[in-house]
């Protein structure tokens, strides 16, 4: 899963376009390209290389961090969870199945050490550190302005107060650029949880956006 | 051939944000599509999907700073030093002091001294024992057991 692009939002073989809804077409196997590179740098590691690990974690350290963000709602805790995940992670290493994806495991691994994290420090800070990368239509015109930093701010505290199963899903489609099937690979989860979970945070948050009353 | 399902509002609402997104098979998108085609507020719908979508679009979440990754290596090896220490600490600990352990029950229980006292230095000693344990265990070995803790593929 190479990132590319806006720095935390991926390019993926079979895009669809967002805002019109025209399917691309499909990719057969999204995980392979990533997998191939995974697979490379872990039997490196195995062999007694150890930039083969430092590699693997280098490139999957900003999604990594994300899903820790997401989770635990601050830079320092994320970083702290990203930290031990992959400690675990090199410890574990040997027991990983080279036949598999690497990230969903990954994925596993940085999820639980976030949420131990975030019960262990009770210190979660609610908001997500948001920014702006592009003006959209809805976005205020300058991006700098009362009103667009007022709008961040709603969204950010919106998405913070879902239920973490509803903000996983989002977090990982919105900002990790990540498809329903490679979200439902990830979680272990159904794909049609993955499509109802994120069609149910975009309500949530839909007022918080500015785009809908709040019933 | 069957006819697909008829679509559900409410049932079937998820589907919109599916088709927004490109995420449809095409059967789903040929049962949405009819069904837009049907309904005014499944049309409305999808046009809302679509401006939260473009908002989103225009927002990411915070990278970690450059400086913070550049530490981040040099802190993982310290505290993966550390939990090397904190077990060779707590193994030490415990082969030493059970050894003390013995050597006191050794000298006390040979000795004259009455057998209440003997029973109370024993007790002493063992639970300054317990106590120096239960410190390094609670540093080094307790594990969190949430359903969340254990990782196993």
């Amino acid at each position: 899963m190479a990132f590319s692009g806006r720095s935390n939002k991926r390019a993926t073989p079979g895009v669809k376009d967002a805002s019109t809804g025209v399917p691309g077409p499909a990719a057969s196997d999204p995980w392979e390209e990533q997998r191939r590179r995974d697979r490379a740098d872990i039997e490196r590691f195995l062999a007694g290389d150890t930039d083969g690990f430092e590699q693997l974690m280098n490139r999957n350290r900003q999604p990594a961090y994300g899903i820790a963000l997401g989770l635990t709602g601050n830079h320092d805790d994320a970083m702290d969870a990203v930290q031990k995940s992959f400690l675990r992670i090199h410890r574990s290493l040997a027991k990983f199945r080279l036949d598999e994806p690497f990230f969903p495991w990954m994925y596993r691994i940085v999820r639980n050490t976030a949420l131990n994290q975030r019960r262990d420090e009770k210190r979660h800070q609610g908001d997500l550190p948001l920014e702006w990368v592009t003006r959209p239509d809805e976005a205020p015109d300058a991006l700098e302005t009362t009103e667009a930093n007022d709008l961040r701010q709603r969204l950010a505290a919106a998405i913070a107060e879902l239920p973490v199963e509803m903000r996983e899903v989002f977090v990982m489609y919105h900002f990790q650029g990540l498809k329903y099937r490679e979200i439902a690979d990830a979680m272990g989860i159904p794909l049609g949880t993955v499509m109802s979970r994120l069609h149910a945070a975009r309500l949530r948050l839909r007022p918080a956006a500015g785009l809908e009353e709040a019933p | 051939m069957s006819n697909p399902a008829p679509f559900d509002p409410v049932r079937d609402a998820p589907l919109l944000s599916a088709y927004v997104d490109g995420e449809l098979e095409p059967a789903d998108v040929a049962r949405v599509e009819a069904h837009l085609r049907q309904d005014a507020e499944a049309r409305a719908e999808v046009e809302r999907l679509r401006a939260f979508n473009r908002l989103a679009a225009g927002l990411q979440l915070r990278e970690a700073p450059a400086e913070d990754w550049e530490k981040f290596w040099e802190s993982a090896y310290n505290r993966a030093e550390r939990s090397v220490g904190w077990i060779l600490f707590g193994a030490g600990l415990l082969v030493a002091g059970a050894y003390g352990l013995w050597l006191v029950a050794a000298a006390v229980f040979g000795s004259a001294l009455p057998m209440l006292v003997k029973a109370a230095v024993m007790a002493v000693a063992t639970g300054l024992l317990v106590l120096l344990l239960s410190v390094v265990r609670e540093r080094v070995f307790t594990k969190r057991r949430t359903r969340y803790d254990d990782i196993v593929r």
